[in-house]
């Protein structure tokens, strides 16, 4: 993955997008981008230039979900590659996440070395695919 | 409504029936005063069935009331016990983890420090061109020393940092499980509030704090006892494949 591809982090704990941003910063992606719920994420999605987004599921204003589902829905925005960071564990709702079109999905908490595998499986299998 | 009457107030219209019997022997005063009597009498019955169907409806409302109470006292109060003991023991380990990974990187940030105070010395006496050949060889020796221990420690610290920071994930997650916490004990003082008020014998609307369907559940203090969650990451990632993922 191009180490340059700009990342948008969203989650309603600031702790959780520091370290989020930490780790990725640590992955070599320095170009990162911060919302902290699916309504302040959307606008910075919609303005473009957003290549790889990160979220959490249970925010306050719009849930990660329905962020995930709103992006799925926007012509734009439909193809982007999404990575859900939660501590959501019940297993109906990482099936309803993979049905919402969820690209790769992390259970909190978890290790700088899980966030690494997933980001790379996600576009190694874009690349694949492309 | 008619009040009812005192004993003093009886004895006296019971005296002026009888005067007004004795007196006039006429039959309409004591029958109006005797339909009187009847006619308290009735009022005082219907307003112990008022009183007694309000008490009823109150001791309804009660019990509604009552069993939310029970439910919070069974299960909700043990449950935020369970929830609060999971947030001291991952502050806990996320203070030791912390901790730990700073002892050690603090002798080993010193260490690196002292060296290059001294190297610094010997270097000014090198550029002033005080060495001798002997002494210039053991600087040499001791600059390559520090260079291969400022790399070895550089990796170190970086991964002690990167302990420190993945140790302050628990803010999150025990921010999430506080959150769930003072919504119960909100809960916990509205069934009070309630409480007060049917036992103040006063009618309360009717309250029915009903759960919804699906809600996210948050973080999982026991995953392991329960079928319906995954434990880890490994379990995510079988669920996922599971699904052609």
């Amino acid at each position: 993955m191009d180490k340059n591809t700009k990342i948008l982090i969203v989650d309603d704990f600031a702790t959780m997008r520091g370290i989020i941003k930490n780790l990725l910063r640590d992955l070599g992606y320095n170009n990162v981008v911060e919302a902290d719920d699916g309504n302040t994420a959307l606008p910075v999605l919609r303005g473009g230039g957003i290549q790889f987004l990160i979220t959490d599921w249970n925010m306050p204003g719009m849930s990660g979900l329905e962020l995930l589902r709103t992006v799925r829905a926007d012509a734009n925005l439909a193809k982007l590659p999404v990575l859900m960071v939660t501590a959501e564990a019940k297993r109906e709702q990482i099936v309803e996440a993979a049905q919402a079109g969820i690209n790769g999905y992390i259970v909190k908490p978890f290790t700088a070395n899980t966030l690494k595998e997933k980001i790379d499986k996600i576009f190694e299998r874009i690349a694949a695919s492309a | 409504m008619n009040k009812k009457l005192t004993k003093k107030q009886c004895l006296e219209e019971v005296r002026m029936l009888a005067k007004r019997i004795e007196e006039s022997g006429g039959d309409d005063d004591a029958s109006r005063l005797l339909d009187k009597f009847h006619n308290d009498r009735d009022a005082d019955l219907f307003h112990e069935i008022g009183r007694l169907t309000r008490d009823l409806h109150d001791s309804l409302n009660g019990f509604r009331l009552d069993a939310r109470v029970v439910s919070i006292a069974e299960k909700d109060i043990p449950d935020a016990r369970d929830r609060l003991n999971h947030v001291i023991s991952m502050t806990e380990q996320a203070a030791r983890r912390t901790l730990s990974a700073i002892e050690e990187t603090m002798p080993m940030s010193n260490r690196l420090g002292e060296s290059a105070t001294s190297l610094k010395g010997e270097w000014t006496r090198f550029t002033r061109r005080e060495l001798t050949p002997e002494e210039f060889r053991m600087l040499a020796r001791r600059i390559e020393e520090f260079l291969a221990a400022i790399t070895a420690d550089a990796s170190c610290i970086h991964s002690n940092l990167m302990e420190i920071l993945m140790a302050q994930e628990y803010q999150d997650i025990t921010g999430q499980i506080i959150h769930r916490v003072i919504r119960l004990v909100q809960e916990v003082e509205d069934s009070l509030v309630g409480l007060i008020r049917v036992s103040g014998q006063r009618i309360i609307p009717a309250d029915p704090a009903k759960e919804t369907g699906t809600v996210l559940e948050g973080p999982q203090i026991r995953p392991f006892e329960r079928s319906d969650v995954v434990a880890n990451q490994d379990e995510v990632d079988s669920l996922l494949s599971s699904l052609g993922f």
